[in-house]
Formats: structure tokens, sequence, C-alpha cells
């Protein structure tokens, strides 16, 4: 009776599987960043939600989907904006479900001219005010740019827009701090000449 | 470029602004124009002023513990976590294989069993020797071929068997020279046809004097099957393996 031979065949790809020693890494990496990053996070989620308990859920929360992404994570990323991103979606979800992110723009208006004297005479409060003011995807830009110091495509991949939107939402949202600011200036001004 | 223009491929500030949004022109405008660059020095300084003027809020100690304690917590789950992970993927592979395995054979020998079954059929339907050419003369039956098949029919004496008569019948496409016996009251009906392009998986292989033999049982029927010169032989009848196999190894089926 004759042999039967069955070949090996070829059967599976080799699948990609992150080494333990590159997923520990990656881990250290975003741990200590996560470490580093926790006052500029939870600041800007603060800023964004008005509250320092969400606040704190939220950055807590971004800190375990971050280390629960390490395996996916490609290791030539800007990782500070991979992890605020993290943030930002986290926000706007929750945002979105209490009909608190609305995609509106501010109606840019006629500046007479910018200065940035207005803030030396406002409070912190009153900036913070002015900030508050503002809707909230204007604002998570001003705070991406101008707090984080993103550029204007770091904040696009992190909002999830076009560049143009960002630049064009940070320059109304400027526009209109500006205007709210305006204010200050004269009074604090008039309180120095009166003293 | 006008101002307007730079300013809106400049903005926020001329530095920060990357490559794809960088114009020659913006720049060769900004060099020239003291208005433009006062505006973007006032944008950095409005930037810097907001920035010193808000500040951060720092992190209570509690959020500090909390993201620590789940750091730690990752930090000790990762070779767990990545040992259950190449477990559940090797497993998975090996099911893959199992399955793959099992279904492939099943997929390539159903095409043939549903041939062979055929072949049993067309016994069973013939039982009565209902042939085209009745005919006890070997000679006559082959020339009868002659023209009707495109491979060399042959009728072989089987000792104790009778000849009949032979018909041309089509198996699944394929065309065959049916030659029926009679032996000791057993129909045998003996299918020739071209070997190409059929498949023997559904059937038992034995090689048998080093000439490979394949035989089944089907539907009460035994079968065996040889090739002889690119034609596929196949004899069927309710008569056991162990009869057939003798006829199969008759002298008139060496050439």
């Amino acid at each position: 009776v004759s042999r039967l031979t069955i070949e090996g065949p070829k059967l599976l790809p080799v699948i990609p599987f992150p080494s333990r020693s590159l997923q520990a890494a990656s881990q250290e990496r975003i741990g200590g960043l996560l470490v580093e990053s926790l006052d500029a996070l939870y600041s800007t989620a603060q800023h964004l939600t008005g509250s320092p308990e969400v606040a704190e859920d939220l950055v807590q929360e971004t800190a375990r989907k971050a280390l629960e992404r390490v395996a996916s994570l490609q290791h030539d990323r800007n990782l500070r904006a991979w992890l605020f991103r993290i943030l930002l979606n986290t926000i706007r979800d929750l945002l979105k479900r209490k009909k608190l992110w609305v995609e509106s723009e501010i109606e840019l208006e006629p500046e007479d001219h910018h200065s940035a004297s207005r803030l030396s005479f406002a409070t912190t409060v009153d900036v913070r005010n002015a900030l508050s003011a503002l809707p909230t995807p204007a604002r998570a830009v001003v705070l991406l740019i101008d707090i984080e110091e993103f550029t204007i495509f770091e904040a696009a991949t992190i909002l999830g827009v076009p560049p143009g939107t960002i630049s064009s939402r940070l320059a109304r949202a400027r526009s209109r701090l500006r205007q709210q600011l305006k204010g200050y200036e004269g009074r604090t001004h008039g309180k120095e000449g009166t003293a | 470029m006008n101002c307007s223009h730079t300013r809106q491929i400049l903005y926020p500030q001329p530095d920060r602004a990357e490559t794809a949004i960088e114009s020659v022109a913006a720049r060769a405008h900004l060099r020239q124009c003291a208005e433009c660059r006062d505006y973007f020095r006032q944008e950095a300084v409005w930037s810097c002023a907001l920035r010193e003027k808000l500040g951060r809020e720092v992190a209570p100690a509690r959020l500090r513990d909390g993201v620590f304690a789940e750091i730690q917590k990752h930090r000790a789950a990762l070779p767990l976590r990545h040992f259950r992970a190449k477990r559940l993927l090797y497993a998975a592979s090996v099911l893959l294989l199992l399955a793959a395995a099992l279904v492939v054979p099943s997929l390539y020998r159903l095409p043939s069993e549903q041939f062979f079954q055929e072949v049993c059929a067309d016994h069973a339907k013939y039982l009565g020797a209902e042939s085209q050419l009745r005919s006890s003369d070997p000679a006559q039956v082959e020339s009868w071929f002659h023209d009707k098949a495109a491979f060399g029919v042959a009728a072989p004496h089987y000792q104790d068997a009778t000849l009949l008569g032979s018909r041309l019948c089509l198996l699944k496409r394929h065309k065959a020279a049916l030659i029926f016996y009679r032996k000791g009251g057993h129909p045998i009906s003996l299918f020739q046809m071209d070997s190409d392009g059929i498949n023997l998986s559904a059937l038992s292989r034995s090689v048998i004097d080093s000439v490979p033999i394949w035989h089944k049982s089907i539907n009460g029927f035994s079968l065996v099957a040889m090739k002889r010169r690119g034609v596929l032989w196949v004899l069927v009848s309710d008569l056991s393996e162990s009869d057939l196999l003798p006829l199969a190894f008759a002298p008139s089926h060496q050439f």
C-alpha cells in the first residue's frame, strides 16, 4: 500500500506581534509622559469642562486609555499630541453627550488694534471668564496653541479638523478675547489715573 | 502678495508655520512689510501674555496618585497580557489549521464522491445490460467504439465471465464506454474513459505488484479502478472487492 505524504503547507503569514520589550519600552515612555504632562492635561480638561472633578475623571480615563493602547502605538508618533488627542476625544464625547460641544464659528469682529497690554491689566479671573465665554471648539484651539504651544498642524491632528479651520478658529477666538478684555484696559487706566 | 494674504498664510506665527503652508512669496512680503512684521510680533506677544496670565492648573494629588496607580497596574499586567494575547493567537492559529485540515480535503473530495456515485448509479441503471450493441465478440465491441470514443476501447476477456454488449454513456460530462459482463449471475460493468481531469480522491488507493489500484464500496456496489495508458478503467459490481480485484489483474488487462 502506497505511503501518503502530505507536505507541510505554508499556511499562515507571520502576524506581527509587538515584543514584550517593545511594549514595555512604550509603556515606560507613555507613563513618563503622563506624569510630565499631568498638569497640562488636567488644566486643559478643567478649562474645557469648567469642573475640577470632571477634569480629574477625564484625565484618569485618558491615562487608562493611553496605557491600554500601548500595543497599537506607532513609535514615530508625536506622543504628546497623541495623548492630547485621547484627552480631547474623551472630552468631546462627554460634552457632545451633554450638548455642550457645538461646532459653531465665532463671527469675526473688526478690531481697532490688537494690544497685548489688555491682558496685563486684566486679572487671571477676568481672562479665565473671557476664555470660558468662548464656544468650546474655539476654546480648545486657544488652549492647544496658545497655552500648550502645539502647532496649527498638531492641533488639527488632535482635534481632527483641517489646519485651515484651526487657523480661522484661532484668529476669531483671539479677536473675541480681545473684544471681551477691551474694557479692562480703559478701566484700569482710569483707576491708575485717579490714584 | 498683499498683507491680508500673507497674514492668512503664515498665521498665527511665521516661525511656527510648517512647510505645507509656507510660501516664498508670503515670506518675501513679510521681509518688506513692517506692518505685517508688527502684526505677527503682536500675535506672539498676545499668545505669550495669555499663557502667562492663565498659567496651568496643578493636578490634585489624588489624580496624581490615581495615574501612578494606573501606570503601575499596566506595568504589572504587561507580561500576563502579552502572554495571554500570544496564547490566544496561537490557539486561533491551531483552530484555523484544524478547520482548514477538515474542510479543504472534503471540499476537494466532494466532486470525486459525486462522480463515482454516478458511476455506480449508471451500473445500477443498466443492470439488465441494456446494450446499444449486443455482442459477445470482443473484437466487434472494440470496433463498434472505434468511431465513437476518442480513446482506444478494449473489451478484455475475463475468465468465467460472459461479455454481453456495450453502450456509450456520459458521466458528469465525461464520455465513457460501458461494457457489460455477467459472472455467475452477477452483472459487472466495465467503464472506460479518458483519465484526464478525473479526481480519484474519494477512493482508497492501494499498490499491488507496483500497480496502483483505487477501490471503494459505494451504495452496496464494489468499485475497482485502475489507469491504463491514459484511460481509466472502472469495474463495478455487486461482487466483493476481493472478487473484482482478480479481474483487474486479468492477463487481458495487461498490455
